[in-house]
């Protein structure tokens, strides 16, 4: 398990540098260039200056060579399209409140998904199935930009403390992480009972429930533990994803997070920004990826031995 | 990779399938759905007639009428005919994005779940970092690269081949978007098919075939892909409705469909914005799409249960 | 089997824990958030007005910002010469300046500073803090890019863009050399030479090249901007520089060693040689000379770029010319508005809060300014409907249909110096055809877009700059679709036959722009029987698109910066960063000049009609309607009028909470 870790860190650092090399020329190969993203026009002599002071005046190997030098000491770069910022300030100031929506979301999804799926497997082709099926089936199909803006009207505005769109109180956390939290409940939903059914269609279990073994143990021991596997992978890339991809929900209740940097930057073409946010989030996706196979291990002793 | 390494008692298992599928009364009325939707959209518009991008201002916002099925939209286009050419856009995005998305995915994972050791960690460390790529600049790069071409493609379509001009507009402009849109997609597909391969690839029959001396690419095809249909057929019917809601958000972002052309996610999101006032142009297009996903997902569940012979008999 | 039913149907334990949890989260927020009163009613009471911004700022410095977003709280935290009337358009209170007078021709104005105004660190603002301030964003190394509004005053320009050549041989009153004579000099250089070949090579290493190479090089870069070593070069004669005949040897010389001497003294600051027109006469009289007669200088100190800074801070975190000092810093900034800045959370508030220190601290009613970056325009307008804001940044047209019934006492709509229009590429077929531009002009049925598009109750255009009460725009663009289908004959396309099918609409993903496109789409398809395509492209892309003439038609808007013509005039000069069109006159360029050189304030308007005239006779423009704000504005504020540039002083509002 220790070696599991060390090895993975290491990759994890070879997984980001690819990744970052790969961006800082991607992003470059886009047409357009980051400071002409303002609605009025820049003066040539000025976009000569702006362009020295952000060192993009230089050939590019240059720039990359620079670039890779300031991160690893732990610099990630001025964003150009919020000028006088550090791309490390962006992200520090806009990680916690989407590590807390991220976190919201996921909460949301484990406390419904789950439960959903196994009462389903279990009652296989009953109406309680077919229903919570059903149900997840609506969380699926509602778009985020629908359902922020419903929960906006139907909650919201009907109840004193809720606010519509905010980041103040403790209940601002609440219809974020709904939004974001049913699609991936109904997911989960879904992949449990498919795993519940896998399970409890294999033969150990089949002949444990003939020879009249109580089933509750069976199902908590056998069947949960193989059911959550695919439920467990889900959740590792969904995790991140919501960090990165809650840009709707982002702006429809306010939330001042991370998600929407990661839109701004491709469309306001903000290199350092772009590069600053993939190395992040490549660590993070490692580290999230990391926790899913552990957990994958402690669930499934037979792979625990394949590695 | 051969395809012609066929299981042999596939055609049986098929057929069992489909008996079994048949037996069920709400899988049978999702396929017919299904079936229903797709005709309505790609056959439909010739019937029904009404263009979707021609419309008068004054006319905007009717509730539905003997002229307006379904009443018109912001600038007083039928939103019927919307509806049916959105389809169009959108089944096709997701069609073959999934097609795209599943041939990677099942191949990648398979293979590195059934390898194991150091290159299943490899490419499993690969897909990871891939993920943590955000999906738009993909998006964007491979529309920036193809584009281009499609267009050239296009025009000489048009301009020599003499195709029909709208025809061609509307798909030139959907091509980069699916391949966009499948080639990031298989990422979440193939660790899932990679778990399962590697569990069951520890299992005692795939341990039997081994040494047994079975090749290793029928070993793959006969033993481990078709015993991991069932999470991938789930996971399939979980991605259509997320591909058709990835293409939304990219029209959101201004990325996807391009103008006057629309797609269910396009009219959704446009229809979002009248919530308060006219919720008629959210409703319907949505109501379409859920039905939609419903029986897309209904039929995997059907097929899920009808491909896997030992569930089903509970 | 019916075992399993049984545990699960008395109560499955994850169930039991999602109640736990669902109450224990329930529980734990309503004690966190026992909100008695709403946002609006707490903020009525603490006296904090709550006010959507639409975005996160670029910044607050107001040299280096360009935006209507910035200029919000800028216009709170600093305070210029002259302050904007409470309710009155083209009307100036004194600011920092008491009084102002200007000499007969308006080419001299006088602004006498007033001795109270501090900064809110208690330091006094004197006329050196506006020199320094001026000197600031004119500095060639700061980067401003919206200097240029303040190249109204004399040799400006040539500051800002380091015209060294200028500044040694004309504006140098000991320059040994006579300008006229040696203007021809090639001091700017050529943007249009081709270098990219040799680009990287040629910034650092001169020798590599080619003697033609190097003569490009140099033209392209211009006598200002080459380097010592490469001046070395043209005067070795190593390599040639394309000299006019009529400068001689000599003067070559003096030219070159001049231009050596100050790079080799480490290119020294030139402001002091380049005589930009803004001097002190007293520690409190600050003189101002124009390079031309400008009768409405007061109206243009209004906008933020010629607000001051504060000399002392900002020398404390920099130099005169570093951009993005921190300066602007919570606990760092320096400001001399009714309000000073006082927490900044990213991407979540702005808030100000009222100055102490402020000469006219009395007037001021509101204890603070509370601006949060509403993006998503609905939210916002929901956000308004729960008392969450006073004001919204703005409200989207199904948002004015709803608002309309359900809260009309607080919907404003109101008239907005700026004009909607659709840029022609008039470099391309067939829009270099005036009569095809006159035709989908006349086209389109302006009213109809109004009414049914936009519902904010817009102007149609008949003209291009905004109709205000001392300028009457030419009544020149009507909808006839008789008369679009005439000249579409005309131009040899009766009823649109031959017309391509290529012409492409351009655009942003902005929803209302799209709608726009859509909607002109089909009226040309209606009246003039001609398809149009629509191509989208993000912002980045779409100006950059735009600059290089790489479109056909594209949609454009464009806000006043202050109430004059001007504002709407200039940018169609030849070369100018925001023409993008293609299209330039000579006479219409003339024009403006004669304008510029004349102080007599209404003929000075009948010239600039004569202007607008010109290009709205050659239509590579099509404008199509006169901005409204739309917005959303609590009862409870009180002093918020309508003013045409939008820019309310905030020092003159109050809450009136019941």
């Amino acid at each position: 398990m220790f070696r599991l870790i060390i090895s993975r860190v290491l990759q994890a650092f070879a997984v980001v540098f690819f990744l970052f090399t790969l961006t800082f020329f991607a992003i470059r190969a886009i047409p357009g260039d980051p400071l002409s993203t303002d609605d009025k026009s820049m003066p040539e002599h000025v976009k000569e200056k702006i362009e020295e002071y952000y060192g993009l005046d230089k050939p590019l190997i240059v720039q990359y060579g620079r670039y890779v030098k300031n991160v690893l000491m732990g610099d990630l770069g001025l964003s150009t399209s919020k000028p006088g910022r550090t791309v490390n300030e962006i992200i520090v100031q806009s990680l916690p409140a989407s590590l807390l929506v991220g976190i919201g979301g996921i909460t949301v999804a484990v406390l419904l998904g789950i439960p959903m799926g196994v009462i389903a497997a279990l009652r296989k082709n009953s109406w309680i199935d077919y229903s919570s099926m059903a149900v997840a089936m609506i969380g699926i199909c509602i778009p985020t930009f629908v359902l922020g803006p419903l929960l906006q009207l139907w909650v919201a505005s009907k109840t004193d403390w809720i606010n519509v769109a905010g980041w103040d109180t403790a209940a601002d956390i609440l219809l974020p992480s709904l939004t974001l939290g049913v699609g991936s409940a109904a997911y989960l939903a879904r992949l449990t009972r498919g795993g519940m059914l896998e399970i409890l269609s294999q033969d150990y279990i089949r002949t444990a429930k003939a020879k009249g073994v109580p089933m509750l143990p069976i199902i908590v021991k056998h069947t949960l533990r193989g059911a959550m596997m695919p439920a467990v992978t889900f959740l590792g890339p969904a995790f991140a994803a919501i960090i990165s991809g809650s840009f709707i929900v982002e702006t429809i209740f306010q939330v001042p997070g991370m998600g929407q940097h990661f839109v701004n930057a491709v469309t306001s073409k903000d290199y350092a920004l772009l590069q600053g946010l993939v190395i992040f989030y490549g660590f993070l996706m490692a580290g999230a990826n990391l926790l899913v196979d552990i957990a994958l291990l402690l669930l499934n002793p037979r792979l625990r031995d394949a590695t | 990779m051969a395809t012609n390494s066929q299981p042999i008692e596939g055609s049986s298992l098929w057929n069992d399938a489909w008996i079994r599928l048949s037996k069920n009364k709400l899988s049978i009325v999702s396929l017919w759905t299904v079936v229903f939707i797709v005709l309505a959209c790609f056959i439909g518009p010739f019937i029904y007639g009404v263009d979707p991008n021609s419309g008068e201002l004054p006319n905007k916002l009717l509730p539905p009428s003997m002229e307006y099925p379904l009443g018109t939209d912001q600038i007083g286009r039928d939103l019927l005919a919307r509806i049916l050419y959105g389809g169009q856009i959108s089944l096709l995005v997701a069609f073959a994005a999934t097609a795209i998305s599943v041939t990677i995915g099942i191949a990648y994972g398979a293979i590195s779940g059934y390898v194991g050791g150091k290159i299943d960690n490899t490419m499993m460390r690969i897909v990871d970092g891939l993920l943590a790529l955000p999906f738009l600049i993909i998006v964007i790069l491979f529309r920036e690269v193809i584009s281009g071409h499609i267009e050239t493609v296009g025009k000489y379509l048009t301009e020599v081949q003499g195709w029909n001009r709208d025809f061609v507009l509307r798909y030139q402009n959907i091509i980069p978007l699916f391949i966009a849109i499948g080639a990031s997609g298989w990422l979440t597909m193939s660790r899932i098919v990679r778990t399962q391969t590697a569990s069951l690839s520890q299992l005692e029959y795939v341990e039997a075939a081994r040494s047994l001396g079975l090749s290793h690419t029928r070993i793959l095809f006969q033993h481990i892909i078709p015993n991991t249909l069932g999470p991938i057929i789930i996971f399939t019917t979980l991605t259509i409705p997320s591909f058709i809601l990835y293409e939304a958000a990219l029209s959101f972002l201004g990325l996807g469909i391009e103008p006057p052309n629309s797609s269910w996610g396009k009219l959704i999101q446009e229809g979002a914005n009248y919530l308060e006032t006219n919720f008629t142009v959210l409703l319907f297009p949505a109501l379409v799409f859920s039905i939609t996903l419903f029986a897309f997902n209904f039929l995997g569940d059907g097929l899920r249960d009808a491909l896997d012979p030992k569930a089903s008999k509970d | 089997m019916t075992a399993t039913l049984k545990v699960f149907r008395q109560r499955p334990p994850a169930m039991r824990s999602i109640t736990f949890t669902l109450l224990l989260l329930s529980g734990l927020l309503t004690l966190t958030s026992c909100q008695d009163e709403t946002p609006i009613e707490r903020a009525n009471r603490e006296g904090i007005l709550l006010i959507g911004n639409g975005d996160e700022p670029k910044g607050i410095d107001p040299h280096l910002v360009s935006g209507v977003i910035e200029g919000n709280i800028i216009r709170a935290i600093f305070e210029g010469l002259c302050v904007d009337h409470p309710e009155k358009n083209a009307e100036c209170l004194p600011g920092v300046a008491e009084s102002w007078e200007s000499n007969e021709d308006f080419t001299q104005w006088t602004f006498n500073l007033r001795t109270n105004a501090l900064w809110s660190d208690g330091v006094p603002i004197t006329a050196e803090d506006f020199i320094f301030s001026y000197h600031r964003i004119l500095s060639p190394n700061l980067g401003a890019k919206y200097a240029e509004m303040l190249y109204y005053l004399s040799n400006a320009k040539e500051y800002n863009q380091d015209h060294k050549g200028y500044i040694f041989f004309k504006a140098d009153p000991k320059s040994p050399l006579d300008w006229q004579l040696i203007k021809d000099c090639n001091f700017t250089g050529n943007d249009k030479i081709d270098i990219s070949s040799f680009k990287d090579t040629a910034k650092n290493d001169f020798s590599s090249l080619s003697s033609e190479q190097k003569q490009l090089y140099v033209n392209h870069k211009g006598l200002n901007r080459i380097s010592l070593k490469q001046l070395k070069t043209i005067q070795d004669g190593s390599i040639k520089f394309d000299w006019p005949t009529s400068v001689t040897a000599a003067e070559r010389e003096v030219i070159i060693a001049r231009l050596m001497q100050h790079a080799e003294a480490g290119s020294p600051d030139l402001w002091d040689l380049a005589h930009v027109g803004v001097t002190a006469k007293t520690p409190l009289t600050l003189v101002i000379n124009l390079r031309g007669p400008i009768p409405f200088l007061p109206e243009i100190t209004k906008h933020y770029t010629w607000f001051p800074v504060p000399k002392h801070t900002i020398l404390k975190f920099g130099t005169i010319d570093t951009p993005n000092t921190g300066w602007t810093r919570v606990g760092n900034i320096v400001s001399n508005g009714a309000f000073v800045l006082n927490s900044w959370r990213f991407n979540h508030h702005i808030e100000a809060l009222k100055n102490p220190n402020y000469w006219d601290s009395s007037t001021v009613k509101l204890n603070g300014i509370r601006y949060l970056p509403v993006k998503n325009a609905y939210t916002e307008a929901r956000m308004f409907y729960d008392s969450q804001l006073h004001k919204t940044y703005t409200l989207p047209p199904e948002m004015i249909i709803h608002s309309r019934k359900v809260r009309p006492e607080a919907l404003r709509q109101e008239p907005y110096v700026g004009v909607y229009f659709l840029r022609l590429n008039t470099t391309r077929k067939p829009l270099e055809n005036q009569k095809v531009r006159l035709a989908l002009s006349a086209a389109i049925d302006r009213r109809l877009i109004i009414d049914n598009l936009l519902q904010g109750g817009q102007t149609p255009a008949h003209g291009l700059v905004p109709q205000t009460e001392e300028y009457t725009t030419p009544k020149v663009i009507h909808f006839d679709a008789t008369e679009a289908q005439k000249l579409m004959a005309e131009a040899g396309f009766p009823n649109g036959e031959g017309f391509t099918t290529d012409l492409k609409i351009l655009t942003t993903p902005k929803e209302t722009s799209i709608r726009m496109a859509e909607a002109l789409q089909a009226m040309w398809k209606q009246h003039l029987g001609i398809n149009v395509r629509i191509e989208q492209r993000e912002w980045g892309t779409f100006l950059t698109a735009q600059q290089e003439l790489d479109y056909d038609i594209a949609v454009g808007g464009w806000i006043g910066d202050f109430l004059d013509p001007t504002t709407f005039l200039d940018m169609w000069s030849k070369g100018n960063g925001n023409n993008n069109t293609g299209w330039s006159s000579t006479e219409f360029e003339e024009k403006l000049n004669l304008a510029e050189q004349n102080a007599d304030p209404s003929e000075r308007l009948e010239i600039l009609k004569e202007a607008e005239a010109i290009i709205l006779n050659e239509r590579p423009i099509l404008p199509l309607y006169w901005y409204t704000t739309s917005y959303l504005l609590h009862p409870s504020v009180k002093g918020w009028n309508p003013l045409l540039l939008d820019n309310h002083p905030f020092k003159f509002v109050e809450l009136e909470s019941n």
